[in-house]
């Protein structure tokens, strides 16, 4: 599979063995310190992260450049950087649509691209990476750099101006949520914004649970273009694990491999679902019309397509996509046998 | 000889129809075509298979033709249709049509890239022109490979630095004959008419240039005149498949060199063969690339690079090559 829009997966035995040695390492390293917060009682600052590498500053890191993906939910607890990077532009997204960007230098806005010298010259503290797992056994390929750097020689240079806190983007979408709590805490997020974000998150929550209970629908989370139709693993997928928990009945694609079960446009007809997620990007709802076989399925028929968004894993941009979807179930029908 | 190569062209289209990624058994592959209905055999038989073999067809002839036109005026065997700076130039066009004016979808993409491949291939006769005052092949193959690179370098300027415009490029740029929109063919049609219509008006004038330019005009012919049938030919042809379907190696290069040891060097045997022997090989390469992906599919530019590479090897490296 070449270029695709988005490359995730989850494994909640290789994220725990991976939290357990951080656990395990930074306990010799730091003898009595608690790990995977951080320190802050001394002067010094220090944090372990989700790849169990520590990170230890002569104070909090207060200038911040990250991985924008990432950064938006770091920003929604109150944590805002001075710098961006990732793979596209934060003024003209929607998830970033509610937040003041004003002040934020992108040092990168496409896909491979990065400033390294504009990184130099915003002399960080601390850079927020994020990376993907490779496979559905959740394993991080440590000979590929973290997300959005070109190649391992980009980031070794990276490091040398500042040093990388990395968040895994796969396994359970809470462990992804409670790793980048921690993170936002450990940099100053105050409790009481957390804690009104993860009362908004129970309540969305509990309006998603209680909605996909009544809807009996199934849903299809999709990707389509010329070569076919995409669809997700929702176990595979940090956010539509969450989902699935909460009661959403994904259909689970048969075709093997990791993340997406892939359909050729003659088999595209049998993935079935009474309402389809669609990615923002490849085909949209009257491309897919347009397809003979999907043309008479229920769910196109009845225009059951709404959007699939990629959601920052914080209880703010999650609890705004929940009730979105809770919506989007409320509203369709049952439209298959 | 050009019985067989129809036979071929019929059988490959029948097979095109029968097999594909949808494992439908024949008894209900010919019960859909006898019956037509709304069941799932008769949507995928008439609403995918069907129309993906017609633009096979379209795909295959038009390529297959260009080949034999193109290696007939530049004398050089291992000319391919591409050379004109076709492809980049529908690159190009397919990428600017998503930077610039954010179309998605393949109904208009189709007319980006027909308008990059025509004027990215009058760009290079008209250097070609300005250089030597005749189009003559070894200026022109030099002028379209020098575009070629040009053009590349913006599409790559534009795709590194904009996703959703990589994303359309992505799509586009490996040959295929999937998922395309029914409507991608009827844009395409008129273009390939005119330019297999040129295409066997050029045939005599062809077996003349063979002979060199000289000699060519020494038996009282228009050596311009036929040069610029065979390039507007050429460009239409080419830019007609390559919208249709995004760029195909090898159809144009092989083909002809499959055809001359059967019907020999004439063109009015060796233009109707390359349509035949183009449609038959896009068809079976497409019907491999079906079957051997499990539920997803092998783009056909793929099952065709991988037949293809070798075979340009054999021809490259063989000395019995049937000369022109």
């Amino acid at each position: 599979m070449t270029f695709l829009p988005k490359y995730r997966g989850r494994s909640v035995l290789a994220v725990a063995a991976l939290v357990t040695a951080a656990l395990a390492l930074s306990g010799c390293a730091s003898g009595s310190s608690t790990s995977d917060t951080a320190s802050s009682s001394s002067t010094t600052w220090s944090f372990t992260d989700d790849l169990g590498k520590t990170v230890t500053l002569d104070h909090k890191p207060t200038t911040i450049v990250g991985q924008n993906e990432t950064m938006v939910s770091l920003m929604n607890y109150g944590v805002n950087p001075i710098g961006t990077f990732g793979s596209f532009d934060i003024t003209q997204d929607a998830r970033y649509k509610d937040l003041d960007v004003t002040s934020i230098t992108q040092i990168g806005t496409e896909f491979g691209a990065f400033d390294l010298e504009a990184l130099a010259a915003l002399q960080p503290d601390l850079i927020i990476a994020d990376v993907y797992p490779v496979d559905e056994k959740g394993t991080i390929d440590a000979t590929q750099p973290d997300f959005g750097f070109s190649d391992l020689e980009q980031q070794k240079q990276i490091e040398k101006i500042a040093p990388i806190v990395t968040v895994v983007m796969g396994g359970d979408g809470a462990d992804v949520i409670d790793s980048i709590v921690k993170l936002s805490t450990a940099l100053g997020a105050d409790d009481d914004t957390l804690a009104t974000a993860k009362a908004a998150y129970d309540n969305a929550s509990s309006e998603l649970k209680q909605v996909a209970e009544e809807s009996k629908l199934t849903v299809a989370t999709v990707y389509a273009d010329a070569d076919g139709y995409y669809v997700v693993k929702a176990d595979e997928d940090p956010a539509l694990d969450i989902y699935k928990d909460l009661g959403v009945d994904f259909i689970e694609p048969t075709p093997e491999g990791y993340y997406w079960g892939i359909y050729s446009w003659e088999n595209a007809g049998k993935v079935g679902g009474d309402l389809i997620l669609l990615n923002q990007s490849g085909y949209q709802q009257d491309e897919l019309s347009k397809q003979p076989t999907l043309a008479n399925t229920a769910a196109i028929k009845s225009g059951q397509v709404y959007p699939w968004l990629s959601a920052g894993l914080d209880y703010v941009s999650q609890a705004s996509y929940m009730k979105q979807l809770a919506g989007y179930l409320g509203e369709a029908k049952v439209v298959t046998d | 000889m050009i019985a067989v190569f129809a036979g071929l062209a019929a059988v490959t289209a029948l097979a095109s129809v029968l097999f594909g990624s949808n494992h439908l058994s024949m008894p209900a592959v010919v019960d859909a075509l006898i019956h037509r209905g709304s069941d799932e055999a008769s949507t995928i038989v008439f609403g995918v298979r069907i129309p993906r073999t017609m633009l096979g067809i379209v795909v295959g002839a038009c390529l297959g033709v260009a080949g034999a036109v193109m290696q007939g005026h530049t004398r050089n065997s291992l000319a391919d249709p591409g050379l004109f700076g076709v492809s980049a130039g529908a690159g190009l066009a397919v990428v600017i049509g998503v930077y610039a004016f954010g179309v998605v979808g393949t109904g208009i993409t189709v007319w980006f890239a027909l308008a990059g491949a025509i004027i990215a291939s009058v760009a290079v006769f008209s250097i070609t022109a300005a250089g030597s005052g005749t189009a003559s092949p070894v200026p022109l193959a030099l002028a379209g490979a020098a575009v070629s690179a040009l053009l590349d370098a913006f599409t790559s300027y534009i795709v590194l630095a904009d996703k959703d415009s990589l994303q359309a490029y992505r799509l586009w740029v490996v040959g295929s004959l999937s998922g395309r929109d029914v409507g991608v063919i009827w844009s395409v049609v008129p273009f390939a008419v005119a330019g297999l219509l040129l295409a066997f008006l050029n045939t005599r004038a062809l077996d003349n240039l063979g002979l060199g330019s000289d000699m060519a005009r020494s038996l009282g012919e228009n050596v311009l005149v036929a040069r610029i049938v065979g390039l507007a030919s050429i460009t239409l042809l080419t830019a007609a498949a390559t919208a249709a379907a995004g760029p195909i190696g090898f159809v144009g290069l092989v083909i002809p060199h499959l055809v001359r040891p059967f019907v020999g060097t004439g063109h009015r045997f060796v233009l109707p063969a390359s349509a035949l022997l183009g449609i038959a090989l896009v068809l079976a390469a497409d019907v491999v690339g079906r079957l051997i992906g499990g539920v997803a599919e092998v783009q056909v530019g793929i099952v065709l690079a991988l037949i293809g590479g070798p075979f340009f090897v054999v021809i490259a490296r063989r000395r019995s090559l049937v000369a022109l």
